[in-house]
């Protein structure tokens, strides 16, 4: 009896450890597409496996799954044509920028894992509010508004695309390295979670946040933070900086002390220049040349 | 240690037992392999039209269909084309896109990238809901016949019917637009018949009918309401009236019927009562299309109208309109400009008997003083009056829709006859 005790026994460990055996990790978690060339966006989505699954490791996914969506809110898919010039723009103003600015597999290694783009607004009717984007487990980044596009406006792409990457992007990179406590308390009674909306950018500028939504809550203050200072041009943000410190409000110094604070804190635990990455960026976007964003020569320079 | 084996042995042959798979299954094939199959039919029946579908789009439950010509084809491309006033500003419009049918709770056709034509019903907009429409579908039927599908997230049914010939959607577009025409451009109103009631689905040129039981108001509140869609073949609607079939409104017979009930040839004149009893739905007299004999008898009366009044300009008949009275009696609103140009109306009872298919009208007199004083002041008015009566035969002026126009012809003299439309709303 002993010995079939002993059988068992050894059986049970060998069973738990062939189920513990490691999965096999292959360069990217994401599997090859399927080749089906006469598919209807087969070269798209090839393009899309050589210029992003590949280099970064991520999922650009412009077809919309409705369950991948908050069913409380209303959204249209993303037109193939924009979600073309989207993935060239991002190439251009955003993941060769990392590649430029930072160490070598950054975005590869941090960078999220799936880009959704949606083509409409994600709108809270009752709330007065709008998603710009959404960032999920430091996975996911969801890009809202696409179609609505116009490409030779800068300003815009910024505000709805670029800047939200950034600022998403941050919530991932704050959601692995969290960010400092000092930065909590430059303007922990001045957080209004339930009415940001209600505010102007000026009164916004005045208490020291770089945007109203900055002003909802400490996490969103710190990415909106490094997100503005990323794609402001020089031009806009010495407007906000010198409005902040109008009228004898201390906006002015506050900002400061949190560009400081994130600017430390991207060096210190992610070896990433802010001011780097910020020139880097403003260059690209003073010298758009479309034709050169869309056949990829600015890649490999 | 014997009782131990003997323990252990029954708690295996009952493990062993607990694992037999002997129960018998319900279906043919497993889960999976229906999923996999009703896949492969939806896959299979959406490209199988070569010339696409016609689809009835209902963005929600509580919206009116909209027509689209969609093809499928193999290699996941979709191409829609829509002309309506809600998202085309009426002009045909094309766009292509992807398509796929994939598998949640049952197969699921989604158009998972944004096409000008099938995503304008779903765009939220500026306010957050847009259109209320929906890009994704379960799909409840599909044969090679018809496909019936159901919103994901808003819930309303569509209808998709093979193209059975080749058709340019501007030919499409032009025969839909001259059914629904044919149906709504002079009346706004048509019938529903179950069991011995008449009810009215009013609303017509709004694309969602509201259900009026007999002898309810067309303005009352909180009423049933039907999202239909007009179509080359009729009217098709979203959904069932009170649980009966899916009705739809066929061109096939003589009359506009729906399925699950008819109103035969023989029955007009049922029909012309019936209509009648339906609050505030009257048939009104076409006084540009007379009989000679009344034709005579209308020119005097106008003629004494414009004269007393002084007003060859603006005066003269307007409307004659018969209603059917709450005590079972029958008015004709009679109205004319007098002087300036409001028109005035006034009231004369008739009698009117149903038999088979004929209906006989008889003039009674005035219904009030003022009446009784027009006919006094007027004297070339009560002869008109007169001139209606007679015992006609009923027949549709359109095989569509009745209230489009009613010709009653006298049974002994087919030189007097008068044109009715139905005037409801």
């Amino acid at each position: 009896m002993k010995k079939i005790n002993q059988i068992l026994f050894i059986a049970t460990i060998l069973f738990g450890l062939a189920s513990c055996e490691k999965d096999k990790f292959t360069d990217s978690i994401f599997i090859d597409p399927v080749e089906d060339t006469d598919s209807y966006t087969y070269e798209f989505d090839q393009w899309l496996y050589e210029h992003y699954t590949v280099p970064y490791n991520v999922d650009f996914r412009y077809r919309l799954d409705d369950n991948g969506t908050d069913p409380n809110y209303n959204v249209v898919p993303v037109s193939i044509g924009m979600a073309d010039t989207i993935a060239h723009l991002a190439l251009y103003l955003w993941y060769d920028v990392y590649d430029e600015v930072a160490s070598e597999g950054f975005l590869k290694e941090n960078g999220p894992r799936i880009i959704q783009l949606i083509g409409s607004a994600m709108i809270n009717a009752s709330q007065g509010t709008e998603k710009l984007g959404l960032a999920e487990g430091g996975i996911k980044i969801t890009l809202m508004k696409v179609n609505l596009m116009e490409t030779d406006h800068i300003e815009q792409l910024n505000e709805y695309i670029f800047k939200t990457m950034h600022h998403e992007f941050s919530h991932i990179l704050h959601q692995k390295k969290t960010y400092p406590k000092e930065f909590e308390q430059l303007s922990s009674a001045d957080y209004n979670p339930d009415g940001w909306q209600y505010t102007s950018d000026t009164e916004a500028w005045q208490m020291g946040f770089a945007s109203p939504y900055g002003g909802s809550q400490a996490r969103e203050d710190f990415v909106e933070i490094i997100a503005n200072y990323i794609v402001k041009s020089d031009a806009d943000l010495n407007k906000m900086l010198t409005i902040a410190g109008q009228d004898g409000k201390n906006g002015r110094k506050i900002l400061e002390q949190k560009i400081e604070i994130c600017r430390t804190w991207l060096l210190e635990k992610w070896n990433l220049d802010l001011d780097a990455l910020r020139a880097e960026v403003q260059l690209r976007q003073a010298n758009m040349d479309w034709e050169k964003i869309m056949n990829l020569e600015f890649l490999n320079k | 240690m014997k009782v131990k084996y003997i323990c252990l042995g029954i708690v295996v042959a009952t493990l062993l037992a607990a694992c037999s798979r002997d129960e018998e299954s319900l279906f043919d094939q497993s889960a999976a392999e229906r999923a996999l199959a009703a896949l492969e039919n939806a896959n299979k029946v959406l490209t199988a039209p070569e010339n696409g579908w016609e689809m009835l789009y209902f963005a929600n439950p509580e919206s009116r269909g909209y027509n689209m010509i969609v093809k499928f084809d193999a290699n996941g491309r979709v191409t829609a084309t829509a002309k309506n006033s809600a998202t085309t500003g009426n002009k045909i419009m094309t766009d292509e896109s992807t398509w796929e049918v994939k598998n949640d709770y049952g197969p699921i056709l989604t158009f998972e990238t944004y096409n000008e034509v099938l995503h304008a019903w779903a765009d939220p907009g500026t306010d957050g809901d847009g259109l209320l429409g929906d890009y994704e579908f379960l799909i409840l039927h599909a044969t090679a016949d018809n496909i019936k599908l159901k919103g994901k997230k808003h819930g309303a049914y569509c209808y998709l019917y093979p193209l059975t010939e080749s058709i340019a959607p501007e030919a499409y577009f032009a025969e839909v637009e001259a059914v629904n025409k044919r149906l709504f451009a002079n009346n706004n109103l048509l019938t529903w018949v179950s069991g011995d009631k008449t009810y009215l689905l009013s609303g017509g040129q709004t694309g969602v009918f509201s259900l009026i039981e007999p002898g309810e108001l067309l303005n009352s509140e909180d009423l049933e309401i039907y999202p239909f869609a007009v179509n080359r073949s009729g009217v098709q609607l979203s959904f069932p009236i009170r649980d009966n079939e899916d009705v739809w409104y066929s061109m096939g017979s003589e009359l506009l019927t729906a399925a699950n009930s008819s109103i035969g040839a023989g029955e007009l004149s049922k029909y012309f009562f019936d209509y009648m009893n339906i609050v505030a739905c009257g048939w009104a007299i076409d006084i540009k299309e007379l009989c000679p004999t009344i034709q005579t008898l209308f020119s005097t009366a106008d003629e004494e109208i414009k004269k007393t009044y002084n007003n060859k300009k603006k005066g003269g008949i307007t409307e004659m309109k018969f209603y059917s009275a709450q005590d079972g009696s029958f008015v004709l609103n009679f109205s004319y400009i007098g002087s300036g140009t409001k028109a005035s109306t006034y009231y004369y009872l008739y009698t009117m008997q149903r038999s088979n298919d004929r209906v006989k009208i008889a003039y009674s007199g005035p219904n009030d003083e003022n009446s009784q004083k027009v006919l006094a002041a007027l004297p070339a008015i009560e002869p008109l009056l007169k001139g209606l009566e007679g015992d006609f035969k009923l027949s549709g002026n359109d095989a569509l829709n009745p209230t489009v126009g009613l010709l009653l012809t006298d049974n002994s003299n087919p030189a007097l006859w008068v044109k009715f439309t139905g005037s409801g709303q």
